[in-house]
């Protein structure tokens, strides 16, 4: 059974699942919620799918390319949905992925409904380079000025505001970073699975993303990783009841968000596991604080 | 192309249904009830087991669907909402809704196959002459059943003192407490109510389209959504304008233009509308303060 | 007769009310006082189950309020009018005093049906009349809150507490914001009030209302009772005065 775990398609999976929970964790440490995710997803898929094997161009400038039309669009649809109320960037994203679908239908160099196979196939080395990357990236980014202010908007829009702080400015960046993320990982996907279809993005897969940041933690970035990787090997582990795989989410959101609101891994936990490590660097220092 | 739209208006008055179970809850509780569309699958699936595996005659099925609702109702209120309320955030209630229509699409699809269940009723295929054009007998009955439901619905809203207690608990939940309200059980029956109209707009559908199919619900769940905003968020009569208005311009999309782009269209309608009227056709800016 | 015995909350380490007694006995109108941040509105939302109490209890009428939800205490005659309490944008003056929770018709299956609301309804319309015409409402009733003056509406959510069945009053505040002319008014209706025998249990800032009108009066500082009498004892003691150092009102 072991043999599941490390074939290349499973580690590009689990690589990409960290990355759509994180990319979905981003605009939610901003209080932003993405309903369409799985349109910026395939978006990127899609544009990237086309560039390598419609029109041969090289796959780091595919890559960019998906990175950057998600980036664009996640801060388009947000944009106009801010111009009111939050909760309608997050409805506008929902807008965003059903328009995306029918044009994914409709497109016929693309294959229409039945889809198209893409060529180049991305190796595991990859994918966990990017995955590195955007770790990295996003740990800075917390701990960062923006970062907090993303948390302050969180706790407080109102607040936040009084504060002098452009919220809406933030919010739109955070979507705009979450959908560069998002964008990553479709043309990941595209490149790993190689057949896409306008079926493959539909609305569960923005459902994995939240599963992944809310059932791990969305006061973290560890959060979503956890439970991107959790959920990959749990999932994976019960590979013979993947019918049921739905079921299983929903249960775990329900029972976790009911016992657990902030998730498994709250920022207390992050805390502690840092304080932990920074005790075994300073022992010295830390030797008689009580932490 | 009167024809289409009397054909858009009977559309739309299912799609008026629709929206107004996603309006309810959203007008007590400020959250987007995400069950509602697998409740709507429920109801044509249990129009399914009812009157084609069992036989059973209209008058038992339609208390029957309706006491599903009831069920499903209440089941949503207790494992989703009771808890999740209390976190602030306004997406854990939906997430927590989703997983419940995760669970129920699930069931459904692994229990009853992949393939359509049909519905069939012995007036199924009759039509109707108005003129030289003709509809189906099924139509006649969705569109005026959904208006009895939704007038029954308005009254209940303005004339009866839970109605009022409704609209006191959906503006200010704290004093009505203070003034007696027992706030949980209001939610309680506005779910109810929210349930047995999902229910029952799922067996109407059901019935017009002659089958029922695990996953039903989410076009036409989302599309409900979609309508609320149109129509503002927090007004009953907005979903039930923006439903009949989606209707037309869903079947004369389908007709003039192609079928392929009319699940699109009410889409297209919503991005414009907020482009120009950003809180809806009959939204009012209190109401969104509170949705916050 | 509202009983408060050795009532405690905490909130984390900062103790709002500590250890406080208060009673309150029926017709009389019982004050309140202390500088801002003492803990009053915490002890009123404390009787009103808003806020559970970590330790004591709260006796009314001889039930114990222990373990009961918000409604259920109001159910059982205590009306309450918050400073953040507000009537019902969306419903009219007459609506708003519809909406009570007293009567086992709001929230149950029978609600929905008509006839037997429709009994019920009569009796609750006179007696609407009968309270808005002390409050001075009358006239107004088909109007939205958003037209009523601010005195209006502060009234008018007591009389909506009183219609409600409310035999004891808690009142935080309710000439917060208004001039000289309106809190007279306001103290005429508090007297007018106690005539008819409510109790009324009262949170001011201004003094003078205080002194004015009440019976008895109760100081907090800091979460803790260091006053309690008529309002000649709790003027002239030394505890209060050195409270009250400080502050612009009296």
């Amino acid at each position: 059974m072991i043999e599941n775990f490390t074939t290349p398609l499973f580690l590009d999976l689990l690589g990409i699942n960290i990355l759509l929970g994180v990319s979905w964790y981003i605009p939610a440490s901003c209080g932003q919620f993405s309903f369409g995710h799985c349109g910026l997803i395939g978006i990127a898929a899609y544009l990237s799918g086309a560039m390598t094997t419609l029109l041969g161009l090289p796959f780091p400038l595919a890559i960019l390319a998906g990175m950057g039309i998600s980036c664009l669009t996640g801060i388009l649809f947000s944009a106009i949905g801010l111009k009111s109320k939050d909760i309608y960037a997050a409805i506008m994203t929902l807008a965003l992925a059903q328009i995306a679908v029918v044009v994914f239908k409709a497109v016929p160099a693309t294959g229409g409904i039945m889809g198209f196979l893409v060529v180049p196939k991305v190796t595991p080395l990859i994918v966990w380079i990017g995955v590195i990357f955007c770790l990295v990236f996003t740990w800075r980014l917390e701990n960062s000025r923006v970062g907090r202010t993303f948390e302050a908007i969180k706790t407080s829009n109102i607040v936040s505001a009084t504060l002098g702080l452009n919220t809406t400015y933030f919010k739109i960046v955070a979507f705009g970073i979450g959908g560069a993320m998002a964008g990553l990982a479709g043309v990941f996907y595209a490149h790993c699975i190689s057949w896409i279809e306008p079926h493959t993005f539909s609305i569960w897969l923005t459902v994995m993303s939240f599963t992944f940041a809310l059932v791990g933690g969305w006061e973290t970035m560890w959060g979503a990783a956890t439970g991107a990787v959790l959920l990959t090997f749990l999932l994976e582990a019960f590979r013979f009841a993947s019918n049921w795989r739905p079921l299983i989410y929903g249960i775990l959101i329900m029972v976790v968000l009911a016992f657990r609101p902030s998730g498994l891994v709250t920022r207390g936990n992050v805390r502690t596991v840092e304080r932990f490590f920074l005790g075994m660097m300073n022992r010295s220092f830390v030797r008689g604080r009580k932490g | 192309m009167i024809i289409q739209i009397v054909n858009g208006l009977m559309l739309g008055s299912l799609y008026g249904l629709i929206a107004l179970g996603y309006a309810l809850v959203l007008g007590i509780l400020g959250i987007f009830n995400m069950v509602q569309a697998d409740v709507f699958m429920g109801g044509a699936v249990l129009g399914w087991i009812f009157i084609t595996k069992l036989h059973l005659p209209l008058i038992m099925v339609i208390p029957a669907v309706m006491a599903g609702g009831v069920l499903l109702g209440l089941a949503t209120e207790f494992f989703c909402v009771r808890r999740s309320l209390a976190v602030g955030s306004y997406f854990v209630p939906i997430a927590t809704t989703i997983g419940l229509g995760l669970v129920l699409t699930t069931t459904v699809s692994n229990w009853a196959g992949a393939n359509p269940l049909p519905i069939s009723v012995p007036f199924q295929f009759t039509q109707v002459s108005l003129g030289d054009a003709s509809f189906p007998l099924t139509n006649f009955i969705v569109f005026f059943t959904s208006l009895a439901i939704m007038s029954i619905l308005a009254f209940f809203l303005k004339r009866t003192s839970l109605g009022l207690a409704t609209r006191a608990v959906g503006e200010n939940p704290e004093v009505s407490q203070l003034l007696g309200i027992n706030t949980t059980r209001v939610i309680q029956m506005t779910f109810i109510i929210s349930g047995v109209i999902g229910t029952l707009s799922g067996l109407l559908f059901g019935v017009m389209t002659g089958a029922a199919h695990p996953y039903m619900g989410e076009v036409v769940g989302l599309k409900g959504i979609c309508l609320v905003i149109i129509g503002g968020m927090g007004s009953m009569s907005g979903a039930v304008i923006a439903a009949f208005i989606g209707g037309i311009a869903e079947v004369l999309t389908s007709v003039y233009w192609s079928v392929k782009y009319a699940d699109a269209v009410l889409w297209l309608i919503m991005f414009i509308i907020l482009l120009f009227r950003p809180l809806g056709l009959m939204g009012k800016v209190e109401e969104l303060q509170r949705l916050q | 007769m509202l009983k408060i015995e050795k009532i405690t909350k905490r909130f984390g380490g900062v103790i709002a009310v500590n250890n406080v007694s208060i009673g309150v006995a029926k017709g009389e109108i019982h004050g309140l006082i202390g500088p801002n941040g003492a803990g009053k509105t915490t002890l009123f939302k404390l009787i009103s189950k808003v806020l559970k109490p970590d330790v004591g209890r709260i006796v009314f009428n001889g039930i114990d309020l222990t373990g009961l939800p918000s409604y259920q205490v109001s159910r059982l005659g205590i009306g309450y009018v918050f400073q953040d309490s507000l009537l019902f944008r969306t419903m009219t003056l007459f609506e708003n005093m519809l909406v009570c929770g007293n009567t086992p018709v709001s929230s149950g299956l029978l609600s929905l049906l008509p006839y037997y609301q429709a009994k019920k309804e009569e009796q609750l319309i006179e007696r609407i009349s009968e309270v808005l015409e002390v409050f001075n409402l009358q006239g107004k009733v088909g109007w939205y809150p958003n037209q009523l003056a601010y005195g209006d509406r502060r009234r008018a959510l007591i009389a909506r507490a009183i219609i409600n069945g409310a035999s004891t009053l808690l009142l935080d505040e309710p000439s917060g914001g208004m001039n000289a002319i309106e809190r007279e008014e306001v103290s005429k209706d508090i007297l007018e009030l106690r005539r008819q025998g409510y109790t009324i249990f009262i949170i001011e800032h201004n003094l003078r209302l205080m002194m004015g009108i009440c019976d008895q009066i109760s100081v907090l500082n800091f979460g803790e009772l260091i006053s309690q009498g008529t309002p000649e004892n709790v003027a002239s003691d030394k505890a209060v005065i050195e409270a009250y150092i400080g502050t612009k009102n009296g």
